[in-house]
């Protein structure tokens, strides 16, 4: 059981969140499997490992397909806690979806208390341009605000399905390496803080 | 060999048993009977597993609890291995009320037994056909197959009818696979059947040999008349349970008795127990439990037969009777909280005392405000009124006193009436209780002013070190205006707010005569040191009517200020006596002025000067006169016009005042006259009867006769005297002597017989020249006299004059010209 490798490959925990019926587990299953879902069934919670080469490195990613329905939101928290990375979907045939992105953001601060997360906001259905909703300005203009990247998709032609995992892996690997290192440098420093806190109390 | 299978996804990743679960992954198997194994968290769900592509399996979790792998195993590729994980809940039964913190499924739970073949499965030939939207319409297929039905279960069941609904559009290979499939389970089915029996062998046998001991002793029973031995059991059965049942009823019966035994005694041990307990509670001042005891005692025995309680009761009620008589004494135990003695009063009243408590309450507390007063009264009345300031403290007391008790009594009378007590009362006692209050004022009334309002002894005796009533009125006023306030708030009936009313207004007007006496006292005893001042309007006055001034603006306003400020509480203003007395005292008070003023006058003895530099009487004339002009033109118009008295100005007194003072000031001008004019006349007198005789002789007039001189230098030496003190009083007295002293030379002229020529012309010359010498006094009658006497002498000539007259008084007055320049120099 423990036969660990000699170097164990990086493990990146996505979650995608978003409204409803967006897109969340096609743009998955596409990006899994290269299949494409036609007909709707709401998710409650599934789970999707793959190895992936990731600029050269083997790395895999994990990836937690989240509810969306209004129904599971009581649950939400509790899965959010475990994601190093975010993708936050939205129809851009559906402005409500798009409205939703904002409580989503709220919530996904709030749980991770943690202002600069890996986070990329998503505009799903990217094919369905007779039917957008939600111009690519005011997405982008949200975007810009929460300081994240915009991505608009299409879980049905594959549009840029790659690029958003393979962007937030990115993103979550940057972030780690970089946690890495403040974290080596201030070991000592944590333990002075430990020990002033003790002096405190 | 193939690759191993690799579960990568999982759809949901968890769920309750029953759940649908899809699984993906890689390496699965080419076709659904690749599929060797599949187990979730090490449960097997082959039994419900659905192969449907290379990549995906649909199963049914299992019983699982808590997290596991996902395990997929297949012909040619063996066991797998898992990516994911799946977390099987635990089944809780959640009803619609209960909270939830995970998601339920809400549809019925999957009844873990094995699937039934037929029927229940839509696809029992194992062939996923995605989409199978009918294409040939229910009434069709009834019309190609009349009688028949495409159901499983169904007796009519015609596999055409199902196949044509469900796998129109599969190929022949399929189906070919799908009979396979079908022919796989029914043989798996049958095996299944065979190896249940295998498994469970002993149980069987055992099962068979019970079934042969049951036909045996049947068979034994069959010979020895079943019925009768029947027929015994059950009366025996009977018996034994009557038997039962009565134990039973005997059981509780006693555990009945003992148990009422029991509350009849614990019942009693309170009863008697009471009195002690009822001691205890006395001492430790717990009434309300003792309260609670006796209703509830008397509650439980009070209508008992048996003797031993009635004797305990008799105890209990000797007890509170004993209480009663502490509460009755507690009650009139004064000085006593008011929310203290009604809470007595309740506790009586809950106690069934005969006697209606609130109302002894009532009376007490009358007695004690009512004796209260008459001691405090009797405590000063005794004392010596020389100690001003017990009069002053009696009122403070007094009224200190009734502030603090009096509204008690009052909001006691109120509660008792308003019911609030739980006591009934009877009519009479309204009036009984207005008698007591109105007893009360009234005593109080009346100790308040024997004490005050009394000529002896009353406020007008009051000094306090410094000797000044003033500061004492008003302090005491406020005191008994605070009784007046405290009735108001009271809402005290009318009847007896008039009595207080009543001793207010007296007060009110004794304090008026007191403070004007002492007023007057005081401007009596104002020094006169006899310095001249001079004011901006009135040269020549001394300290004294600005003295006077001052006193009466101050009393005014002290009046003011605690007398008739008041406007709401039947002010005085309305009240004529005290308006009467008012304007009298204040009469009285001016004309005081007057007495003092004559007082200054008065020639004392000259060893008893009690001033060392008291001037002259006709100096202390001269300013007095200063004085008294000054008081009746200043001070009183003043008083008439400036002074703001919150009352009618009394005018009749002022002008009264100015009568009195104009009558004293012509009286100190004719004795100022009088005395200045008497030195003159002697003069004059002497030198005309006694020169006059020897005037036989003829001489020439050549001058006038020093006697004139010295009538002249007198008159300037008047002027002068007058002028130190003031110029305004020049023409008022100066050409009153000219006029006086001219009317006395004219009667000694007239009564002279004889003049000879010389003596005649000599007289005239000089009369001449005195008469030019007091023209320089305007507006005088002197000229009228002189002239008349000039006549007289004229008569005694008997030759016209020759003598140049003008030339000598010519002469005379350049000689006399600085006495001339004296008099005219106003
Ligand atoms: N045309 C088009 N349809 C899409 C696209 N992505 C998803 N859909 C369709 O949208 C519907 C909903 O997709 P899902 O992926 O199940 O939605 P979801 O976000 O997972 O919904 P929840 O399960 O409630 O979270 C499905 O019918 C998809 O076929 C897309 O990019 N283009
Ligand atoms: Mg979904």
């Amino acid at each position: 059981m423990a036969k660990k490798p000699a170097v164990q490959t990086a493990l990146h925990k996505v979650i995608m969140v978003g409204s409803g019926g967006v897109g969340k587990s096609a743009l998955t299953l596409q990006f899994m499997y290269d299949e494409f879902v036609e007909n709707y069934e709401p998710t409650k919670a599934d789970s999707y490992r793959k190895k992936v080469l990731l600029d050269g490195e083997d790395v895999q990613i994990d990836i937690l397909d989240t509810a969306g329905q209004e129904d599971y939101a009581a649950i939400r928290d509790n899965y959010f806690r475990s994601g190093e990375g975010f993708l936050c979907i939205f129809s851009i045939t559906e402005d409500e979806s798009f409205q939703a992105t904002q409580e989503f953001r709220e919530q996904i601060l709030r749980v991770k208390n943690d202002e600069n997360i890996p986070f990329l906001l998503v505009g799903n259905k990217s094919d369905l341009q007779d039917k957008r909703k939600v111009t690519f300005q005011e997405a982008s203009d949200r975007a810009n605000k929460w300081g994240v990247p915009y991505v608009e998709t299409s879980a049905k032609t594959r549009e840029h399905v790659d690029k958003v995992f393979y962007d937030l892996m990115r993103e979550i690997r940057a972030r780690k390496m970089e946690e890495n290192k403040t974290n080596n440098g201030r070991g000592k420093d944590k333990n002075k803080k430990k020990k002033l806190k003790c002096v405190i109390l | 060999m193939a690759p191993a299978p690799v579960v990568n996804g999982i759809s949901p990743n968890e769920g309750f048993p029953g759940t649908r679960v899809i699984i993906r992954g890689e390496n699965f198997g080419k076709k659904p009977t690749d599929l060797f194994g599949l187990t979730i968290c090490g449960v097997n769900c082959l039994l419900s597993a659905e192969w449907v592509s290379e990549n995906k399996i649909i199963t049914l979790s299992g019983a699982i609890n808590g997290k596991g792998d996902v395990i997929v195993t297949t012909r040619l590729g063996g066991q797998g291995t898992s990516d994911v994980q799946f977390n099987g809940l635990q089944l809780t039964t959640v009803g619609p009320m209960k909270e939830s913190a995970i998601w339920v499924e809400e549809t019925p739970i999957y009844t873990w037994e094995r699937p039934s073949n037929c029927g229940g499965t839509q696809d029992p030939l194992g062939l996923l056909v995605e989409d199978n939207d009918p294409t040939i319409s229910k009434r069709e297929f009834e019309e190609y197959f009349p009688g028949k039905c495409g159901e499983f279960s169904s007796e009519n069941f015609s596999p055409s009818w199902f196949l044509l609904e469900n796998y129109q559009l599969t190929s022949f290979e399929d189906l070919k696979a799908g009979l396979q499939f079908l022919q796989r389970r029914v043989k798996d089915q049958k095996n299944e059947r065979l190896s249940f029996l295998k498994n469970n062998v002993s149980p069987i046998i055992d099962q068979i040999d019970t079934l042969v001991n049951l036909q045996q002793a049947y068979e034994h029973d069959k010979f020895i008349e079943p019925i009768l031995n029947l027929e015994k059991a059950i009366k025996d059965s009977e018996d034994k349970t009557v038997e039962l049942f009565n134990n039973v009823l005997i059981g509780w019966g006693k555990a009945e008795e003992s148990r009422n035994a029991l509350n009849t005694l614990s019942r009693f041990k309170f009863l008697f127990y009471l009195p002690a307990q009822i001691e205890k509670n006395i001492k430790k001042g717990q009434y309300e439990i003792i309260i609670n005891d006796y209703i509830r005692v008397k509650n439980l025995f009070g209508k008992t037969n048996i003797s031993i309680f009635k004797m305990a009761l008799k105890e209990i009620e000797n007890c509170i009777k004993k209480l009663q008589n502490k509460l009755y004494l507690d009650l009139q135990n004064y000085p006593i909280h008011l929310g203290k003695q009604k809470q007595i009063i309740r506790y009586l009243v809950l106690l069934d005392s005969p006697q209606d408590s609130a109302w002894i309450a009532i009376k007490s507390r009358f007695v004690y405000v009512n004796n209260e007063i008459t001691t405090l009264f009797d405590q000063y009345y005794n004392l010596s009124y020389e100690d001003n300031i017990a009069t002053l403290s009696f009122i403070e007391d007094v009224c200190a006193h009734l502030l603090g008790t009096f509204p008690d009594l009052w909001n006691m009378g109120q509660s008792y009436f308003n019911g609030e007590l739980n006591v009934k009362h009877k009519e009479e006692q309204v009036s009984e209780f207005k008698q007591m209050i109105r007893s009360i004022i009234e005593n109080f009334c009346n100790s308040v002013s024997t004490i005050l309002i009394n000529q002896e002894h009353g406020i007008s005796n009051i000094k306090s070190p410094d000797g000044n009533i003033v500061t004492y009125v008003p302090d005491i006023l406020q005191n008994i205006r605070s009784i007046y306030m405290l009735f108001i708030r009271l809402n005290l009936p009318k009847e007896c707010i008039d009595l207080l009313l009543n001793l207010l207004t007296n007060l009110k007007i004794h304090c008026i005569k007191v403070l004007f006496k002492y007023t007057v006292e005081h401007i009596k005893e104002i020094p006169e040191t006899w310095d001249i001042k001079f004011s901006e309007t009135y040269s020549g006055i001394t300290d004294f009517p600005l003295q006077f001034c001052k006193l009466v603006q101050e009393i005014s306003e002290t009046i003011r200020i605690s007398i008739f400020s008041e406007q709401g509480e039947n002010s005085v203003i309305q009240n004529q006596t005290a308006i009467d007395s008012f304007n009298e005292e204040f009469e009285t008070m001016l004309r005081t002025s007057e007495t003092v003023l004559t007082e200054f006058l008065v020639d004392e003895d000259e060893e008893n000067q009690e001033h060392p530099h008291k001037p002259s009487i006709q100096k202390r004339c001269l300013l007095t006169l200063s004085n008294c002009m000054y008081i009746k033109n200043n001070v009183l118009t003043t008083l008439e016009k400036d002074l703001n008295y919150g009352f009618p100005v009394p005018q009749e007194a002022i002008s009264n005042s100015r009568f009195g003072l104009l009558e004293l000031e012509q009286g100190i001008i004719n004795k100022y006259i009088e005395l200045k004019s008497a030195p003159i006349i002697t003069i004059i007198e002497e030198s005309l009867y006694f020169e006059t005789l020897n005037w036989d002789t003829t001489i020439k007039v050549t001058d006038i006769r020093p006697y004139i001189v010295n009538c002249i230098n007198n008159f300037v030496q008047i002027h002068a005297e007058v002028n130190t003190v003031s110029k305004d009083l020049l023409k008022t007295v100066l050409p009153k002597i000219a006029e006086v002293v001219s009317m006395e030379l004219c009667k000694i002229i007239s009564s002279i017989e004889k003049l000879n020529n010389f003596g005649a012309l000599q007289t005239y010359t000089d009369i001449c020249f005195l008469r030019k010498f007091l023209s320089g006094f305007p507006h005088s009658k002197a000229e009228f006299h002189l002239e008349e006497a000039l006549d007289n002498i004229i008569s005694h000539l008997n030759e016209p004059i020759t003598i140049d007259i003008e030339n000598i008084l010519k002469k005379c007055q350049n000689r006399m010209r600085l006495q001339f320049t004296c008099i005219s120099n106003n």
